[in-house]
């Protein structure tokens, strides 16, 4: 969203976004590997589920954004849950088929506010805007075929086509009928916001800083083309001719306008379009042809002030997100670090120091002990030397009369041993 | 072949260039840059030369110390000559990188080129005692490298490179000294058929009792410090960093690669069932070195410390692969997966070399066009004064991310697909170091291209005609890997087969 | 015709010291031509060896009546070690070029010592091996003592008392053999067969090992080695470290295992896990190289590194010797040579190169002195030697301790791990002892200045060049291409093991 405007309107109506639905649309043999006698599976009910409170969450976000190209962008989230509980309830071709006639409006929705932002000299408040079905008709043209077409304004428009196509699944789903009136009050929600967005951004006088101005045909050709396909796209998938349906499932195709007569089928478009009309005049009342100042609020936050705060701050599911996600990825890089330069590399370095203790141990040992114990002994026995050499006294005396003595005790000996 | 050893004379064809190179002076850096051309050639040509059944080739043989099973032995098979074609590229992207040394150039480019042989020489070996010679001494010229033209810290970080790998090396040498003690050999091909039919259990034991399990930890240990496997990395951050940015190129290109093709021409075919006895404990510490070390990634704030633990966490990759191949009694769907493990790890350790080295390169263009600021915040909005810059190198980055469609991606898919059913805890969790790596990549994007344009580097000037000429291949590599990666894999393939096919768990 | 390496050096040494005074160039031609005319003979004679095997050179009745040989006989072992001792020989005269003083008598005791150092690799008999041992004592007192540095007296007194100390035990030990056999004969080969009882052999065998091992600095007895190399001059140093201490171990080998192997059966009991004087003396040596590690680790005088790097090495040689087998005693042997050269480069680059030029070994000093740039030819050197002394392949000592590991996982594991650690601690040291000598990061302060001063420290000679690549030269060949030396030592070594001293 925050991409320029074409950029966003591939990506994020059409390509990008719609990976995800291809992906499973793609792998539906897996999804739906071990199927119970019904067709449900564990996998295919959580898709289910996750995309019914999907298309409910982001419808609610919707309604209280105030950047025309944000709404859109929740808008899209919120589509992409019809389009997953297409997938599980009703199979690969419905889910397909809203994704491709989704692809189409929401793409035009994009051009067309693109469109009004380079009319409006880049401004994206919607509150800013205002009475430019005057200034850019050919631009409130377009946009609200897209828009009739997102809400799904019946027969006309292809939207309400694939998405009825999704409300029939999900009547007829098995486990429960509690998505089924999930995606019936996200239609009500859709419509709602998008007339909000629509009464805001065409309706009422211009709130804008400069005068705004219709853009030039590059622009506006596309437009067209693209609000053709919006309304005629939905041909190719009515009850009465399922090409698309029968093109993915390879089979034959007939045109029999008596299977749009069943009374189950009829039942429900007429429900849907009622929830639709009753949407769009919802909105139409709190928003039709006024024209607040961009600093009052709104008229639905008067009336519920905390539940529209938040709705506005997108139920703090980014909040949420930073505070666990992000946080614990920021707090484990820390301790990654930690533990790599403490511990780690702190074993090394103690391995290194023992070492170096051990070494200068062992050098203190060698000197003081092995060696000096070596030095100790001679020292010994040159002391001993020196005692003993004082036998070797070098005095004449001293050896005369020790010589003496020696003689008395050897005659001594002799004269006892010849006693007779 | 026509009786030309080929491989021996490309080891000693560096050599020659070192010498020439070590006396030019001025001219060093062209002198080795045509040396790492011919290598490349040579190279390339040895690629184009081995056996289609994935067995050794072009092998050379000659008697050197037949009393201690020293025999002068070499040859390639699809492993071995990806490593040497890998080394050449490396080693001329690290030359070409390095064009402004101004120190002692002579010395510089010659220590490069004498690496650069110590590389082929290690992929060529097939005899213990050659291999472990060129193991070590490459670490010499590694060491000097970091020691003489490194950053403020390069004393203790290239002190603790050298005596941490030493120890791991002692470790190894001790355990296959008993290897030899207990066979005779020390040839790398009779010792694997002796693990391979189950006779070098016992020839161990009839000798050292049960001293296996242990020598497989020796020799474990060499390698373990050498890829790294975490906890035994802790000397790579600092050595990546202070090294001068051309010499980790080599470092990380290269050198860690040794470890890596240790494992798989060592440690797995003789101490394969070791191994396998350990191989929850050794997934444990390579799934921890894939996660932590891309966590540990995105606390770093110079550039290529992000990028050395960025290494890490790719290198884990290819040891997650390794160890979980290694299962005993394979069945025929373990096979196809153990196939595609060792292919992607094989793959992923060429394209890692590649991308991660040129990640390096980028790395150095912006501390010569800085003078030296390398850190992650002190740039911004560079895409603006040079777009091309910023292009190539957000290539390498998505390339290191594993963006399908570049060369990252396929050695790191294969990888999964084989590990996933061999070991899906550890595939599981290893999946969060993807997602964190490419937080952490694009980060840097963000924080270095993106974003407003400070002042001062308004002027920060674009790539060179030469510098974009120099990129071009390896750019074209990534791109060319990417899209077809047939044209390593129709080589290497064989060469696992035949490889799984002789291991034993 | 080797036995003429022995009469040369003593007639050289003779004439040397009755050369006119004051005329050094002369002298130390004369002496250079003396010891490499020596090492020509070594050269001839080891070459001449691959093809016989042991062969009597000399045998001449000295003393008939007691049965004294003047019996001169070379075998592998012993041609390997004369031609270390040629080698070390002739390196050693030129890493004495700069001597000044008394020229002449330098030159005679260096000579004399070595002639009395071929008489003991050469001899046969055990008389004559013990009066070349003696001979070879007297002047390197005299050398250490009047040439020496630090403390020269203290040091020369002290390896002077170590060396007879350890002569007189084996004195002892072969004079009680000699009158045990029978008083017929003293040649080594008679007392060898002369049938000793094992429980005589038993306490003459480590009296003698013991005796040979002091002097080849086996721990605890080891702590003469570094105080007399750091206090003996240069050439002194490399053939005491290189050359002598290689004559404890031949010893060892030749004498005490040769004659008395019976004496290193087990006892029958253990004490504290010791079984025999095998694991006593292997065990000591295995210490010895950790403890030798580690105090090198430790030092702050370059030379006190260089000098425990020698107990660390002859450690092995002496581990080696304990395993008893043939490839272990193969490695004990090849350590020797091994050894003797890196140890005589590594002297030399520390005291010739570093030394004579900066006068200070005190690492915390050499450290502010930038010596790679202003001494390169030193620095890249002690890189050589450092990384040979370490173990790294491609260089002799890689091969040996290869070897003696090997033959060590034979016999006990633990000396292999221990020996392991070792390695690594060995590695520390050095490259340790290469950062702060030669490759500092430090800039050094204004204070320094005065103490270092940038004064030119003098170019590299070409005597110390020639002298770094003999010895250079000869680790690199050997490590490359160990069967120079395999090939004569494997045979010498399995018929010493098989019994007989030749």
């Amino acid at each position: 969203m925050e991409g320029p405007t074409p950029v966003s309107a591939l990506i994020h109506a059409a390509t990008m976004v719609a990976a995800g639905v291809f992906l499973v649309a793609r792998v539906y043999p897996l999804m739906q590997a071990g199927a119970q006698p019904g067709g449900t599976t564990v996998a295919l009910t959580v898709i289910v589920w996750v995309g019914a409170a999907t298309a409910v969450f982001a419808a609610l976000i919707a309604i209280a954004q105030n950047d025309i190209k944000r709404i859109l962008a929740y808008s899209t989230i919120s589509q992409l849950g019809y389009m997953m509980a297409g997938l599980g309830m009703g199979g690969v071709a419905v889910g397909m088929f809203h994704l491709i006639t989704h692809a189409f409006f929401k793409s035009l929705l994009f051009m067309g506010a693109g469109s009004v932002i380079h009319g409006c000299r880049d401004e994206q408040d919607i509150r800013r805007m205002g009475g430019l079905k005057v200034d850019m008709p050919l631009t409130f043209i377009t946009y609200a075929i897209g828009m009739l077409a997102l809400c799904g304004f019946p027969l006309l428009f292809s939207g309400f086509w694939s998405k009825d196509g999704i409300l029939e699944a999900a009547h007829g789903w098995s486990i429960s009928r509690a998505p089924f009136y999930l995606l019936l009050f996200g239609v009500l929600l859709t419509a709602f916001y998008m007339t909000r967005q629509v009464c805001y951004v065409f309706f009422g006088y211009w709130r804008g800083r400069q005068t705004a101005h219709e853009s030039p045909k590059t622009m506006t050709l596309p437009l067209v083309i693209l609000a053709l396909f919006a309304m005629a796209l939905g041909a190719i998938g009515t009850p009465a001719w399922p090409w698309f349906h029968a093109f993915l499932e390879d089979r034959a195709v007939v045109f029999d306008l008596r299977a749009m007569a069943d009374p189950r089928l009829l039942a429900l478009m007429t429900a849907s379009s009622i929830v639709v009309i009753f949407g769009l005049m919802l909105g139409w009342r709190f928003y039709g042809d006024r024209s607040p100042k961009p600093e009052a609020p709104d008229a639905l936050e008067k009336i519920a002030p905390t539940l529209w705060a938040g709705l506005r701050d997108r139920l703090y599911v980014d909040e949420l997100y930073g505070a666990t996600v992000v946080a614990f990825y920021n707090w484990w890089a820390r301790v990654a670090d930690w533990l790599d330069r403490c511990i780690w590399g702190g074993m090394v370095a103690a391995v290194a120091a023992l070492f170096g203790l051990w070494a200068r141990f062992s050098r203190f040992f060698d000197r003081a002990w092995i060696d000096g114990g070596f030095d100790k002994g001679c020292e010994e026995l040159s002391t001993g030397g020196g005692l003993l050499s004082r036998v070797e006294g070098g005095r004449a005396q001293n050896y005369l009369r020790i010589l003496a003595a020696g003689v008395v005790a050897l005659v001594a000996i002799l004269l006892w041993s010849v006693r007779p | 072949m026509n009786g030309i050893p080929i491989l021996t004379l490309l080891t000693v064809l560096p050599l020659a260039g070192a010498a020439v190179a070590l006396f030019s002076g001025k001219q060093a850096r062209g002198v080795a840059l045509l040396s790492g051309l011919a290598s490349l050639a040579v190279a390339l040509f040895v690629w184009t030369q081995l056996p289609a059944d994935g067995s050794i080739g072009l092998v050379e043989r000659a008697a050197w110390v037949p009393s201690l099973g020293i025999e002068y032995h070499v040859g390639v098979d699809g492993l071995g000559a990806l490593m040497l074609v890998l080394s050449a590229i490396v080693t001329l992207m690290a030359v070409d990188a390095a064009h402004r040394v101004h120190h002692m150039p002579g010395f510089f480019y010659g220590l490069i080129l004498m690496l650069q042989s110590g590389l082929f020489g290690a992929f060529t070996a097939l005899n213990f005692f050659h291999w472990f010679l060129f193991w070590e001494l490459s670490l010499i010229p590694a060491f000097f490298l970091i020691k003489l033209w490194g950053g403020p810290r390069r004393g203790p970080a290239a002190t603790q490179f050298f005596v941490y790998t030493m120890a791991g090396s002692a470790a190894l040498l001790v355990s296959f000294l008993a290897i030899f003690f207990s066979t005779g050999s020390m040839d790398f091909g009779y010792l694997a058929t002796l693990a391979q039919t189950g006779a070098l259990t016992p020839m161990v034991e009839s000798h050292l009792g049960s001293a296996m399990p242990w020598l497989a930890a020796g020799v474990l240990a060499g390698f373990a410090v050498k890829v790294p496997l975490m906890p035994f990395h802790t000397w790579l951050p600092e050595a990546y960093a202070e090294a001068p940015s051309p010499v980790t190129m080599l470092l990380t290109g290269a050198m860690s690669k040794m470890g890596l093709y240790g494992l798989l021409r060592i440690a797995l075919p003789i101490f394969g069932v070791q191994i396998a006895a350990m191989r929850t404990p050794l997934l444990v510490l390579a799934t921890i070195t894939v996660v932590m070390g891309a966590w540990a990634a995105a606390a770093q704030t110079d550039l290529k410390r992000v990028f050395a633990y960025s290494s890490v966490n790719h290198l884990g990759y290819c040891m997650l692969a390794i160890f979980a191949l290694a299962v005993p009694a394979a069945g025929a769907a373990q096979r196809a997966s153990q196939a595609a493990a060792l292919n992607g790890a094989i793959l992923q350790i060429f394209n890692h070399g590649i991308t991660a080295a040129a990640l390096f390169w980028f790395v150095a263009m912006i501390q010569f066009r800085t003078n030296g600021l390398r850190g992650i915040n002190d740039f911004g909005g560079l895409r603006k004064p040079a777009p091309i810059f910023a292009g190539l190198m957000g290539i390498a980055l998505f390339s290191s991310l594993g963006l399908p469609g570049l060369n990252g991606f396929v050695g790191e898919f294969l990888i999964f697909r084989g590990v996933f059913p061999l070991a899906w805890v550890a595939a599981s969790v290893s999946i969060l170091g993807l997602l964190v790596t490419a937080v952490v990549l694009l980060t840097v994007i963000q924080k270095v291209f993106a974003g407003p344009t400070p002042e001062r580097w308004a002027k920060f000037p674009d790539l060179h005609p030469s510098e974009r000429m120099a990129l071009t291949p390896v750019i074209v590599l990534m791109f060319l890997l990417g899209l077809a990666p047939q044209l390593i894999v129709d080589t290497i393939n064989p060469t696992v087969m035949n490889l799984l096919a002789h291991w034993r768990f | 015709m080797l036995a003429w390496s022995i009469y040369i050096s003593f007639a050289g040494a003779l004439i040397v010291a009755l050369l006119p005074t004051g005329k050094f160039a002369l002298v130390r031609w004369f002496a250079l031509a003396v010891a490499a005319v020596g090492l020509a003979i070594d050269v001839a004679g080891y070459a001449a060896g691959f093809a016989q095997g042991p062969r009597t050179l000399v045998d001449a009745a000295w003393i008939p009546a007691m049965g004294i040989h003047f019996l001169l006989v070379a075998d592998g072992i012993s041609r390997v070690l004369v031609l270390l001792t040629g080698i070390v020989a002739v390196a050693g005269v030129l890493f004495s070029w700069n001597v000044e003083t008394r020229v002449n008598h330098f030159f005679a005791f260096y000579l004399a010592l070595i002639g009395g150092v071929y008489g003991v690799f050469l001899s046969a008999d055990f008389f004559l091996f013990f009066v070349f041992y003696e001979i070879a004592i007297v002047p390197k007192y005299f050398l250490i003592a009047i040439w020496g540095s630090t403390r020269r007296e203290y040091g020369a007194m002290k390896l002077v008392l170590y060396s007879f100390v350890g002569s007189s035990m084996v004195l002892v030990g072969l004079l009680a053999a000699y009158t045990s056999s029978g008083s017929h004969s003293t040649t080594l080969v008679a007392l060898a067969h002369a049938g000793l009882p094992a429980s005589f052999q038993m306490w003459c065998f480590p009296l003698v090992f013991t005796g040979f091992a002091i002097l080849a600095g086996m721990w605890p007895f080891h702590t003469w080695a570094p105080t007399g190399h750091v206090a003996a001059p240069t050439a002194a140093s490399m053939l005491l470290a290189g050359v002598v201490m290689k004559l404890g171990a031949y010893g060892c080998l030749r004498v005490a295992i040769g004659l008395f192997p019976l004496g290193l059966a087990p006892w029958g009991f253990s004490i504290i896990g010791l079984g025999s004087w095998r694991d006593v003396f292997a065990w000591l040596a295995v210490i010895g190289i950790v403890y030798g590690a580690l105090v090198a680790l430790a030092q702050t005088d370059f030379k006190f590194v260089i000098g425990y790097s020698s107990v660390i090495h002859m450690g092995f040689v002496l581990l080696g010797l304990m395993t008893l087998n043939q490839i272990g005693v193969d490695g004990a042997v090849m350590q020797m040579f091994s050894h003797g050269v890196i140890a005589g480069l590594l002297f030399a680059i520390v005291g010739r190169m570093v030394y004579d030029r900066t006068h200070t070994r005190q690492l915390a000093e050499l450290e502010l002195m930038h010596l790679s740039r202003r001494l390169p030819f030193a620095a890249w050197a002690f890189v050589f030697a450092g990384v040979a002394a370490m173990g790294m392949p491609g260089f002799s000592g890689f091969v040996s301790e290869l070897q003696i590991l090997v033959g060590a996982w034979r016999v006990n594991p633990w000396w292999v791990a221990i020996a392991g650690i070792g390695i690594v601690i060995s590695v520390a040291y050095i490259w340790r002892a290469l950062q702060k000598a030669f490759f500092t990061d430090k800039l050094p302060t204004p204070e320094d200045h005065p103490k270092t001063g940038w004064h030119s420290l003098g170019a590299i000679t070409w005597p110390e060049i020639a002298g770094t690549v003999l010895l250079g030269a000869s680790t690199l060949a050997v490590g490359i291409y160990p069967r120079i030396l395999l090939d004569q030592i494997e045979p010498a070594v399995k018929a010493l093991l098989a019994g007989g001293a030749q």
